[in-house]
């Protein structure tokens, strides 16, 4: 019977002589993007297997929330200047760190082209890529779309009739070829940028495709409707995106609103100038809501927005003092000490000092305030990067 | 054979060699392939399961078992009074004596499973070669599963220096 059965079902010795399909059932039981790259590593079976478009797609919808590796600390410009440092500087999440030893130099963006003596300035994160321009330069010069995990990079130069137009930023979509059914994801060779312009101080947006395989992609132009003439008065500033749309702040009483969807500017309203305030933050609430968040001298005022009226109303404003005094805690705080308001997550802001140590959270929906301990935590601008998933397993062999 | 319980149904399960194995249905529905051989009335006295051998047959059913659920079991007084995470527990101490075969038996095992459709025996057999790849560096992956690197030194270097952010 012993012999019988030896013929009918010769055992692998070794992964090695496992069949194809059982390997790859194994495989799809491994949800961390680093196991899954140093499997395909292993040997060149392993990698044809994990390579293979109909596995990736089946990797993709069997887990859908994308891991985050970390974020890039971005320096904003001041005053249009930015600081003579380097490139942005990958800090990985406390996850990732402690499970997998991921070190910042991992990510690094060391591998990017010089930069003409400055650095570069991540404009757009999406999808494991970055997006990133000359750092201070508010005119329309080569792009570059970087994937940090396998260290390529893309650079894109603007066409020819847009190169050295004023320039309001750059943003990453999905690429056109995003049949997830394939295994398609957003990709160096699948993907688009959307890039906000002032073409005769009119905001006007263009699309960068990325083409597929070989082909080196193409610009258009996205057409603006008469009544979608946004003409901003004054200088745009600080970028924020949340959820499908991209905010600018103007110095004045004006919001311009891109939506990434259609590639429409739209204008809104502000109640006030927004000349002193120490700061402003948009801030997503769930639903498609929108809140922004303004910090004074005086108080922390949250306001919404009215749809169909283009306007901002104020719906909440509470006294920095009774902010502050109503939290618990330990150790002096001063009214004066909060300089900056940062998102951070659906519906709440950090308050924090000038140089992005947390004070106080505040829920904007209910105004209540608690004090931070977290000294070491950095909040400022950042750019959260996600790891692509399925991870890319590049490497070039046959 | 333990003797068979009153008001309990039956099914016989075949491997191709020619054993017979008698099994309670309930024990036999764990696998997904043979509870819709059941409910499409597919199944008769007996189910031929092709493909996998005696042996491995008999551990599967031996996991079945244990893992069938044992809400409303006559005379097993000794497990109604035992509490759920009691319960999970020995399953989970059970699960770890059951796994301990060679390489070869565990193989089949993840072809059973996968063919018969038990969850919880795919994701239990898959689990060594998942561990081994999630814990260790390339060097150890490719000693502890036999892999034959045939990556030439300048390919490997390559795909060292792409994927550089997955390596220790």
């Amino acid at each position: 019977m012993g012999d019988r059965s030896e013929i009918l079902a010769p055992p692998p010795a070794a992964e090695h002589d496992v069949p194809d399909e059982l390997l790859e059932l194994v495989f799809l039981r491994l949800f961390c993007p680093l196991s899954l790259v140093r499997a395909a590593c292993a040997c060149k079976r392993w990698r044809r297997i994990i390579a293979d478009g109909a596995f990736l797609g089946c990797l993709r919808s069997l887990r859908a929330p994308p891991l985050v590796a970390g974020h890039y600390r971005v320096d904003e410009p001041v005053h249009g200047a930015c600081r003579p440092v380097c490139n942005p500087v990958f800090f990985p999440s406390p996850l990732l760190a402690d499970a997998v030893g991921l070190r910042p130099e991992r990510l690094s963006l060391e591998f990017l082209p010089g930069c003409d003596g400055g650095s570069w300035h991540i404009a757009d994160s999406r999808g494991g890529l970055l997006v990133l321009n000359k750092c201070a330069k508010r005119r329309f010069r080569d792009l570059v779309v970087c994937d940090p995990t396998t260290r390529r990079y893309r650079v894109i130069p603007p066409p020819a009739s847009l190169r050295g137009r004023l320039y309001r930023g750059a943003f990453l979509l999905d690429g056109d070829a995003a049949d997830e059914a394939a295994g398609q994801r957003t990709s160096l060779s699948n993907f688009r940028i959307i890039v906000a312009l002032g073409l005769n101080v009119v905001a006007r947006a263009c699309v960068f495709s990325s083409g597929t395989g070989r082909d080196s992609g193409c610009w258009t132009m996205a057409p603006v409707a008469a009544d979608h003439r946004v003409k901003p008065m004054t200088e745009l500033c600080l970028a924020r995106h949340v959820g499908n749309s991209v905010y600018w702040t103007t110095l004045r009483t004006e919001i311009i609103t891109l939506d990434k969807d259609t590639a429409q500017f739209s204008c809104s309203l502000f109640p006030d100038d927004m000349y002193f305030c120490y700061g402003l933050e948009f801030v997503g609430c769930g639903g498609g809501r929108v809140r922004i968040a303004r910090l004074d001298h005086r108080d922390l005022k949250v306001f919404v927005f009215i749809q169909g009226s283009h306007e901002w109303v104020l719906e909440n404003s509470v006294p920095l003092p009774q902010l502050i005094g109503e939290v618990q805690g330990h150790g002096e705080l001063k009214v004066n000490m909060p300089k900056k308001v940062v998102s951070v997550g659906e519906g709440s802001v950090v308050l924090c000092t000038e140089k992005g140590v947390g004070l106080v959270s505040v829920d904007l929906a209910t105004m209540e305030s608690e004090r931070l301990h977290d000294g070491n935590k950095y909040y400022g601008p950042a750019y959260m990067y996600q790891l692509p998933w399925p991870p890319t397993i590049r490497a070039c062999l046959p | 054979m333990a003797t068979r319980e009153a008001g309990k149904k039956m099914i016989m399960l075949k491997s191709p060699d020619g054993m017979e194995f008698e099994v309670e249905e309930a024990v036999a529905m764990e696998s997904q392939t043979i509870r819709k051989m059941i409910e499409d009335d597919c199944a008769d006295t007996a189910i031929l399961i092709p493909n996998i051998n005696s042996k491995i047959l008999s551990r599967v059913i031996e996991y079945c078992n244990k893992h069938v659920p044992t809400t409303g079991a006559t005379g097993a007084a000794a497990s109604d009074t035992v509490a759920p995470a009691a319960l999970a527990e020995d399953l989970k101490i059970w699960d770890a004596e059951f796994i301990k075969v060679n390489r070869a038996t565990r193989f089949n095992l993840i072809q059973a499973a996968s063919y018969l459709n038990i969850k919880g025996l795919l994701d239990l057999t898959s689990q060594t070669t998942i561990d081994t790849i999630s814990d260790n560096s390339l060097e150890e992956i490719r000693s502890f599963l036999s892999t034959k690197n045939d990556y030439l030194p300048e390919e490997e270097q390559t795909i060292r220096r792409e994927n550089q952010w997955a390596f220790q």
